[in-house]
């Protein structure tokens, strides 16, 4: 005696649902189906599920609606009423609108229909279902953290020494809460890790493992570009140096500072004030007030 | 009414029959002297599996049961993938689902099994039940093959891992720069150092920075080539200077001396 097949089976009964014994949800009207969670969705199989929330039934077509707590975007299965029995229909999801690296679907997946044109006929033209109707969980791959998409390179802002005519307090960094210059968002495909100055790379094929490691002179030797930007390299193309400074991280070269004075080196060089001179403190800011002692009429000798 | 009993459920049809396994799964323990109800696995309805890396072939090669815990463990035939599900009898799952992970907590797949079956390992005894291919072996619709091109993770020398979009962020005189080379993307990595890299280190402990200023002029004017300021009491070597002057200014070994005299020098 011939058995009914898979699609006859489920045609009879709840699958590819949870049983339910509701009856707004003829049976039939789906008879398999399968979703794909993708990488935006946030689907934890420990938690959300995915149920059938509206079907909008035309004159000529329908359109079953899908969602999941995991994310608020609606996955929408569109075919006409007069589509062949166990027709195979594929939907995808829109992409993550806030994430420009992503070009997938959030979600997607694929319907097997029944008689669509007999069965509709007992719906309304707008039913929905609420979350009465849960896809069986053996239907859903979740590919929640199952791949890197793409990479994405930047470099944290640089320590910057503000300028030296500043008269006010040094800048305060905040060292974690950096800005990140970005270089470069949403590589794909095939991607190489190249050495640059003093850089060394060594790859072990068999543990799937990349060291990057310093070496001095290794990599790419050093060159014009490394020179003309004083040991430094600008983190983006619009980097600029502040005013006064041959640097990207600011401040004075060592020509331009003060090393002695009158020959007089050393952490503090004191100015003292000798026969009939005072040395203080000036009224402006960060001045030094050397003044005539009151006692040089007195006629002091050296 | 006779629709559904000529047609069943799917989970009251699966949970009278060897599916997901194999027909010809035995549910023998490897070592067969071990007395196990079998029947723990007569409840289980439906699974499916995606183990990242593939894998084909794959069974349920172990069971280890505790007071509080049961962990399955399901292997491909040659051995390379693993994933694993814990069954706490506690807190029984939602929809039957019993979730796999793998090593690196990503999820991999589900079996659906009444909860009346799962808690029948626990009257197995505390221990471990291995399972060879032939006993345990899962039908193959049941495994869906996982996104196999490219990179699926990225892990670093502390073990944590890293996938979705990631950020390589070059810091404290480590520069990273993307281009192309045809097809290829290249990242490329500079170590040229940071001028205040030692000070950020040593300021890193108090999350803040602040960087040092450096004396570059006295009333505006810089040093010679040499780094040095030189603080004259004459203006003799200035054009209309004089020499007359009670100034003194003379050096010493960590000060200068201003003083003015009663006379001039010349």
């Amino acid at each position: 005696m011939p058995r009914p097949g898979f699609y006859n089976d489920n045609a009879y009964r709840a699958y590819p649902f949870i049983e339910y014994s509701g009856e707004t949800l003829p049976y039939g009207l789906i008879v398999d189906a399968g979703f794909i969670a993708g990488l935006d969705c946030g689907f934890d199989s420990e938690t959300h599920t995915i149920w059938i929330d509206t079907v909008v039934v035309t004159a000529a077509a329908v359109e079953i609606t899908f969602r999941t707590d995991a994310n608020d975007a609606p996955l929408v299965f569109s075919f006409l009423r007069a589509v062949d029995e166990w027709t195979t229909i594929y939907s995808e999801s829109e992409s993550a609108a806030d994430n420009e690296c992503a070009d997938e679907p959030i979600w997607s997946g694929f319907i097997v229909v029944g008689e669509v044109d007999k069965i509709v006929t007992t719906l309304a033209a707008t039913t929905t279902f609420g979350q009465n109707f849960v896809i069986e969980p053996g239907r859903i791959q979740n590919l929640a953290k199952s791949y890197v998409r793409s990479i994405n390179v930047g470099n944290y802002a640089r320590l910057v020494v503000p300028p030296c005519d500043d008269a006010a307090e040094s800048e305060v960094i905040d060292l974690e809460n950096r800005e990140i210059v970005i270089n470069a968002t949403c590589l794909k495909n095939k991607i190489r890790l190249k050495e640059g100055y003093n850089c060394r790379i060594t790859q072990s094929d068999f543990v799937s493992t990349i060291f990057v490691t310093a070496a001095r002179g290794a990599g790419q030797s050093f060159d014009e570009e490394l020179c003309e930007n004083h040991g430094e390299i600008p983190l983006d193309q619009n980097e600029s140096k502040p005013a006064g400074s041959l640097f990207y991280s600011g401040g004075p070269a060592c020509k331009d500072l003060i090393f002695t004075i009158n020959g007089v080196s050393g952490k503090n060089v004191n100015i003292v004030g000798g026969s009939n001179i005072a040395v203080g403190v000036g009224a402006a800011p960060n001045s030094i007030k050397i003044s005539l002692n009151s006692n040089l009429q007195g006629g002091c000798n050296e | 009414m006779a629709a559904r009993l000529l047609f069943p459920q799917f989970r009251d049809e699966q949970s009278d029959s060897k599916y997901p396994f194999v027909d010809g799964a035995t549910f023998t323990p490897r070592n067969t002297a071990a007395q196990i109800d079998k029947s723990a696995f007569k409840s289980f309805i439906d699974a499916v599996f995606y183990p990242i890396g593939g894998g084909h072939r794959l069974y349920l090669a172990s069971v280890i049961v505790d007071e509080l815990f049961t962990r399955l463990i399901v292997v491909d035939i040659a051995r390379e993938i693993s994933i694993s599900a814990i069954y706490d009898w506690r807190n029984p799952p939602a929809n039957n689902a019993l979730n796999f992970f793998d090593e690196y907590d990503r999820p991999a797949g589900s079996i659906i099994a009444e909860v009346d079956s799962l808690n029948r390992f626990r009257g197995w005894g505390v221990g471990r039940y291995d399972f060879l291919p032939t006993a345990t072996e899962f039908v193959a619709t049941v495994v869906i093959p996982a996104k196999e091109p490219g990179v699926r993770l990225l892990q670093n020398v502390d073990d944590a891992v890293f996938f979705g979009d990631i950020w390589f962020i070059g810091d404290a005189g480590i520069v990273l720069r993307a281009a192309t080379d045809g097809d290829i993307n290249v990242i490329r990595i500079d170590i040229v150092g940071e001028p205040l890299f030692q000070r950020y280190v040593c300021a890193n402990a108090d999350s803040v920075f602040q960087p040092r200023k450096f004396v570059r002029t006295i009333n505006g004017c810089p040093p010679d080539a040499y780094g040095n300021f030189t603080i004259t009491a004459t203006e003799k070597l200035l054009t209309g200077g004089t020499n007359d002057t009670p100034l003194r200014v003379y050096p010493e070994t960590d000060s200068i001396f201003i003083a003015a005299l009663n006379r001039s020098t010349s």
